[in-house]
Parts: C-alpha cells; sequence; structure tokens
C-alpha cells in the first residue's frame, strides 16, 4: 500500500483505543500517535511520480540537439522540502481527560472520526475505574508522592468496613440522582423512572456522579474498589480513597486509578503504546467501528436534557432499533468484565 | 483534512514577501555595521551576506545611481557610504511594501529590471525603469508605485527556489545532503549558497573519501556537520596526521569519522585534552583510550562539563567505585552519553527496589542505558511469574542482561519469561 492510500484511510479515519499508560497526559499521547504516524507515513513506499520541470536550453538553438526538455525537479525533492508527512497533518481528538496520576482505556477520534467524539462525550456513557488505596498514611494531594500529612494505624479495618462505607456512599448517590431530577425517591414516578434505566446527568459539567462502587479486593493495607461512575475526574476518585479511609477510622491513600471500561470500550480494545503504530492504528479503527453505530450512540431514556432533542437527524432505520444502554451495568456485562480483570489480578499478584 | 505540511511546502517555494523582510533586516545590520565602525568597508561586507542578497542590493544599486553620477559604490568616502546604504535600506522598505502588495498578482510578466525607483542623493529625481512611463514622481519623494512588480526571489527563507538553478545546491541534493535540515542553521545556509561546487566543496569530498568515509554516507555526514565545509582543509588533515600519531589506524579513523561527523571540527589540542582526561579520570591504557574513542568517538565531542558532571553523579551518587566506573566505560561508553536525571532514575529502581548489587550492575551496565519503563514493566511481569530472581549463585537465574535485551516482546516473552506475548500485553494493560 502506497502512503497516500494510506494516509486518504487515516484521513476518513474514525475512533481508535489506547490504553494510556501512567505517568504521561493524554495530550502527549496525542502527540506521540501523531508523531508515529507522519513518521510511519515517510518510511512507507511513495508512489507519487517524481515532479518533473520544463527546461529551455538557449545554447542547442540552431542545433540537433533538443531544446525544450524535462528535467526532475530537485526542488520538489524531499530533502529540500523535508519529509512529505508531518505531525500537523492529522487531527486527533480525545474523548475526555485522563489525569497524568491514572492509566487506562481511552478513546480517541481520528479524521472524519473527531466528530465523532463529541457525540460519544453527549452520549455520557459510563466509565469504570479500578482504584487502589493503602491504608495507614495521609498526603496532601491523596497520592503516594504527596507531603506526608498523618500516619494511623489500620488493623482494626476489616473488609465489612469497607464494604458498608462504600455502599452508604452509593446509596447517597442513587438518592441524589433523583432529587437532580427533582423527583421524590420514595414516589411511583421515581420507580417509573428507575424502570425506564439509567438516570444520567444533562451536561459534562455537573457533579460526578457514582452508579456503583464494590470493593473488589482487600489485602490489608491494600484494596481495591471498583467504580462505576459519570462526570468524574482523578482527583475525585482519588478522594473517594481518602475518605474511605477517614470512615473508616484510618487514613488512606491512592496508589492506582485504572480505567477499565470507557461506554463499550474495554480493556480488550485498547491499544498499547508499543502498538501506536500506522497498521495497528487502522485495524483498530475497523475494529471500534460497531461499537460506534448511531443506535449505539442515541442518548439513553432518562438523560435529563438530551431526551428534548431531536432524533430525527438519526437515520430512519436506526431509529426503531431498541436503544442499547450503553452504560447500563446489568448484570450480564459486569460479569463478562470482572472475571478477566480478577484473572489478571491474579497473576499479577 | 487539511495538510498543513502542503501548505507549507506550496510557501517554501513561493516565498517573497517575508523574504524582502529579512532583506530589510540584513540592509539596517549592514548600516549599522557602518555607522559603528567604519571597516571592513561595506563592499566588503555586502560580500559576507548571501550572493542573492548581494545581487539584489547590487542591482538596485546600479538603478540608484545615475549614469553621470560620481557616486559609484566602489569610490567614496564613509559618510556617502553611510548615506548611501541608509537609503538603501528605506528604499528596500519601499519595494518591501510594493512586493506585498502585488504579491497575489501573476508574476509570470516580471521584468527583473522595472522593480526599484530611487531617489538621488543631491534631490535629484530620477526614474529608472525601462519600458514603463507611467510612473510618477512628485516633489517630495513621493513614488507612486502602483505599476511596480516585485522581484523573482530576491531572498528567500529557506534553499528550495534556488536548488535548480544552483548547482551546488543541485549536486548536493544528489549526495544525498539533506538540504531542509540545513537551511535551520541560517549561518550555514548562507554561506552554502556563496559557494562553488568544484572549487569550495569538492576537496573536502575528496578529503573524506581519502579517509575512507563511504560514498553512500557522504549526504548523511555533511547533513550532521555541514561547517566542515567552512574549515581550512590543512587543519583537518593536521587533525587526521594528530590521530594517526596517536595510533589510531586508518579503519579506526574511518569508523570515527562516521559515527561522529563533529570529531573534525575540534582543535588538536581540544581532542588531546579530552582524550588526556579519558586517560587520567578511569586510568586507561594507550590501546583503551583508543578502543573507547573508537567504539563512541561521542565521547570526545561531548562537552567535557557534561561527561565530568555524570562521572561524578556515578560515582558520588550511585556509589560505583573507580574500578566499576572502568568497567562500565570500556564495557558501554555509551552510558556516559546519558541525561543525569534518567541514569538516577533508572539506578535507584534497579538498586533499590529490584534489590541488585553494584558489582552486578556494573557487569551489565545496559540496563543503565534502557528506558525505566521497559525494565519496570519486565520486572514487574517476571515478578507475577514468581521468576524475578537476578542472583547468580541461586537457581533458576534470570541475568539482568536478558531483561534489557533490545528484542522484540514476543522473542522476549518466548526465551525469557516463557509464555506467550498475549499474557504479557494483558499484563501490561492492569499497569
Amino acid at each position: 500500500m502506497s502512503a497516500r492510500r494510506v494516509y486518504n484511510a487515516l484521513n476518513k479515519g474514525g475512533v481508535f483505543c489506547i490504553f494510556k499508560p501512567k505517568g504521561i497526559s493524554v495530550q502527549h499521547c496525542v502527540r506521540k500517535i501523531k508523531f508515529n504516524l507522519a513518521q510511519g507515513l515517510n518510511h512507507m513506499y511513495n508512489d507519487e511520480p517524481l515532479k518533473e520541470r520544463v527546461q529551455i536550453d538557449e545554447d542547442n538553438i540552431g542545433t540537433d540537439l533538443p531544446v525544450v526538455t524535462t528535467v526532475p525537479d530537485l526542488a520538489a525533492s524531499s530533502l529540500v522540502l523535508g519529509p512529505m508527512y508531518q505531525p500537523e497533518d492529522f487531527r486527533v481528538h480525545y474523548c475526555g481527560e485522563l489525569g497524568s496520576f491514572a492509566s487506562g482505556v481511552t478513546v480517541l477520534g481520528i479524521g472524519e472520526g473527531c466528530k465523532l467524539v463529541k457525540k460519544i462525550l453527549d452520549a455520557r456513557y459510563i466509565h469504570v475505574y479500578h482504584v487502589k488505596g493503602t491504608l495507614g498514611r495521609a498526603t496532601d494531594n491523596f497520592a503516594p508522592d504527596g507531603h506526608l500529612v498523618e500516619k494511623t494505624t489500620w488493623n482494626h479495618v476489616k473488609r465489612p468496613t469497607i464494604d458498608r462505607i462504600l455502599a452508604a456512599s452509593q446509596a447517597l448517590h442513587q438518592r441524589q440522582m433523583f432529587l437532580n431530577m427533582r423527583v421524590d425517591p420514595q414516589s411511583q414516578e421515581a420507580y417509573d423512572i428507575a424502570a425506564k434505566g439509567l438516570i444520567r446527568p444533562e451536561d459534562g459539567y455537573t457533579a460526578p456522579i457514582i452508579y456503583n462502587m464494590k470493593c473488589i479486593e482487600f489485602q490489608p493495607p491494600d484494596f481495591t474498589v471498583e467504580v462505576h461512575c459519570v462526570n468524574e475526574h482523578s482527583k475525585y476518585l482519588r478522594q473517594i480513597t481518602h475518605n474511605v479511609g477517614l470512615e473508616a477510622k484510618s487514613t488512606a491513600i491512592c496508589t492506582q486509578i485504572r480505567r477499565i471500561r470507557y461506554g463499550h470500550f474495554t480493556l480488550s480494545h485498547a491499544l498499547l503504546d508499543k502498538h501506536w503504530t500506522v497498521e495497528h492504528i487502522l485495524s483498530n479503527i475497523k475494529h471500534c467501528k460497531s461499537l460506534t453505530k448511531r443506535s449505539l450512540l442515541k442518548p439513553g431514556p432518562n438523560m435529563i436534557q438530551l431526551e428534548h432533542r431531536d432524533t430525527s437527524a438519526l437515520e430512519p432505520g436506526d431509529r426503531d432499533t431498541p436503544s442499547l444502554d450503553p452504560g447500563c451495568f446489568d448484570a450480564e456485562k459486569r460479569l463478562e468484565n470482572v472475571p478477566q480483570d480478577q484473572e489478571i489480578i491474579k497473576n499479577k499478584r | 483534512m487539511f495538510r498543513y505540511s502542503e501548505l507549507y511546502r506550496k510557501r517554501k517555494r513561493h516565498d517573497s514577501s517575508m523574504a524582502s523582510q529579512r532583506l530589510i533586516r540584513t540592509s539596517s545590520r549592514i548600516l549599522l555595521y557602518c555607522q559603528s565602525k567604519t571597516k571592513p568597508p561595506c563592499n566588503q561586507l555586502l560580500d559576507q551576506y548571501t550572493s542573492s542578497s548581494y545581487r539584489y542590493l547590487h542591482q538596485s544599486s546600479k538603478l540608484l545611481c545615475n549614469d553621470n553620477s560620481k557616486l559609484s559604490p566602489s569610490s567614496r568616502s564613509n559618510e556617502q557610504e553611510i548615506d548611501y546604504f541608509r537609503k538603501l535600506v528605506r528604499d528596500s522598505k519601499d519595494t518591501s511594501n510594493n512586493i506585498m502588495l502585488q504579491d497575489k498578482q501573476d508574476q509570470t510578466d516580471d521584468n527583473p529590471e522595472e522593480h526599484t525607483v530611487m531617489s538621488h542623493s543631491e534631490n535629484q529625481l530620477t526614474t529608472h525603469l525601462q519600458g514603463s512611463d507611467d510612473i510618477i514622481v512628485d516633489d517630495e519623494n513621493q513614488i507612486d508605485i502602483s505599476s511596480l512588480r516585485p522581484a523573482p526571489k530576491p531572498i528567500s527563507l529557506n534553499l528550495a527556489p534556488y536548488v535548480n538553478n544552483s548547482e551546488t545546491l543541485s549536486s548536493l541534493v544528489k549526495l544525498g545532503v539533506d538540504l531542509s535540515k540545513l537551511e535551520k542553521a541560517p549561518d550555514v545556509a548562507d554561506k552554502l549558497v556563496q559557494k562553488d561546487f568544484e572549487r569550495d566543496i569538492k576537496p573536502y569530498i575528496m578529503f573524506l573519501n581519502d579517509n575512507d568515509v563511504p560514498a553512500k554516507k557522504l549526504g548523511v555526514f555533511i547533513t550532521k556537520n555541514p561547517r566542515i565545509l567552512n574549515q581550512d582543509l590543512e587543519h583537518l588533515q593536521t587533525r587526521i596526521n594528530y590521530l594517526e600519531s596517536k595510533k589510531f589506524t586508518k579503519a579506526d579513523i574511518a569508523t570515527i569519522l562516521q559515527k561522529a561527523p563533529l570529531f573534525l571540527n575540534f582543535t588538536t589540542y581540544v581532542v588531546d585534552r579530552k582524550l588526556g582526561h579519558l586517560q587520567k579520570e578511569f586510568k586507561l591504557t594507550g590501546a583503551q583510550v583508543r578502543q573507547v574513542t573508537t567504539h563512541c568517538p561521542k565521547l570526545v565531542t561531548w562537552p567535557l562539563d557534561q561527561l565530568k558532571h555524570t562521572t561524578l553523579q556515578l560515582s558520588d551518587f550511585c556509589g560505583f567505585t573507580g574500578s566499576e566506573l572502568k568497567e562500565m566505560l570500556l564495557l558501554h561508553p555509551k552510558l556516559y552519553l546519558t541525561a543525569e536525571s534518567h541514569l538516577l532514575e533508572r539506578f535507584d529502581y534497579v538498586h533499590n527496589t529490584m534489590n541488585i548489587s553494584h558489582e552486578l550492575i556494573s557487569k551489565y551496565c545496559r540496563v543503565l542505558r534502557t528506558r525505566l519503563k521497559i525494565i519496570k514493566s519486565r520486572h514487574l511481569f517476571l515478578k507475577s511469574l514468581n521468576k524475578d530472581q537476578y542472583d547468580p549463585t541461586k537457581p533458576n537465574y534470570i541475568s539482568l542482561q536478558a531483561i534489557v535485551l533490545p528484542y522484540l516482546d514476543n522473542l522476549w516473552c518466548r526465551d525469557i519469561a516463557d509464555v506467550p506475548v498475549q499474557e504479557y500485553n494483558d499484563f501490561l494493560k492492569t499497569l
């Protein structure tokens, strides 16, 4: 395949999904990907014909030698003008921030796929995190690298304590969701809304909402919490760990944040940083195409503001298909994902 | 998607409005110089700037002076010269405005002599335009410039417009020199344009050829070290002779030149000082100095302060003894070119987290040249498999060298970790 054809394919673009490593920002990842793409295309076979220019040899007038000749245009060669593809030639947008402390699934759009990024953000997919904490210490930024504020004992903390704290916090958030919709949580109306599906916030700027929290691993002083949420940011997740520590009459810091799911995009789709190359990205775009169908990007039933939106823009065929609730953490989906990750954790231990 | 690079490439070839801006800067610099120091004469100074700019200025100066005028550039006093150049600058400003105004117009019907309208120093207003009678000059030096056309690229910000016309540049391109990299250093580009290939460049190519630099690598050599063309050939030969006097073989010298093209830019005094430093600091024998220099000639072109600093980091902060430092230098001299921050954090991880002694690290010092990310992920993976046994006296020993093999991950997993690569990839997603 020639570089031009590959470039056009990338330009047509789509959505792909990467595993952002810990320690670098999403912007840095984007920069790295653009650089890799430009470099990959420059090293590829280039089938564009060599440019030629017309040269007029005035000395040859009157002789048999040709007067008008074409010679290769050296000024157009890449040794003079620099490499054919530059990192700025690629448009890459990302879906939402993931702080440099955190790692995990991040969705990126390339080329025409950048338009889908906005739609994915509007669909308010649920994000699933594994947040790891360690009891016994408190720092000023809730992370291990902050200034140490306090040291405490943690021997009294048992697994039921943490479960209780997480359940209470989750219940508070669920109640808050109904209050945000201005509905009494104990009413029939609230039941009807809940039966329809998940309640989502209206935009990306409201307070974080947690849909589910549970402790999946407890090896004191370390513990791991699985968090399903929307509108969160990495500092908020670190704060959760801190609060759990305080509620358990101890202190805790957050040692790892890992996003294992972004709506339909899971760890199995994500590209590791060694695979951020042209061919892997192209195959990943193909792989992720089924996840950005219009039916999957349609707003869910209970999205406070988006439900008023005109849905006529969507394709007529799609309107009849039942709306799959992407963020819905039904039991099946969770069972699909969690055992995989637990296996991996087991391997690691 | 809009391609910025394409736009950039187009602009590179048709860039004249910005070029004239640069002309103003250049000529103002000449003017300032003339005002501060009257030597050297302005004409010589002009020669130092790009030939094209010279051509342009010269052309305008010819147009400026009346046929009967005594003000030819070669015969006048300093004050007159200053006046002359001040005018030149002002006038080139006028022309540059004109160029910018007319940039979008069709440039095909350019007549190069139809550009400049200047006023005489003795308030004698003259127009020197061939074939254009509609230029109006009023009494207050205001000139109607609406019918003027831009010059055909008097100066450019890059070398691309000159390549097809200049034999020097086109020969260099055919050699494989990357002009797009050279032009980033303006002094290099300016001097390169003035050179004649046969006279100024060929001797250097012959010289490099005599010293066994292969023809394929000449382009890379000149791309990396274009300033060698400004050096004196005799000096270069002296530097080669110096190396020969230090018993470097011819093959050694060829390797040094290919690995570090900058090597010849340093005087024998500097090279001698640096080789002396290596020998004294690490207590090397003569043969060892030659071995290290041939293996990694960048140690000589590297700043001496930086080299000393890295040695200090390794000895005082990391705690390596003198013999270990020497061992590491002989084994892997590139280690001394590592950035200190990277060096320290890698050492910290390997020594304090992986609990590996100084002896082992100095034996397998390549680990300090490997990215921390790779060391970390491979160590943690081996740890998860319970294979992190780095003690050579115990069974199931995995050497430190094996961790940092520059293998592809699938080969590494097959040979060292003995698991399918998919398992390693899944593990990486848990970090």
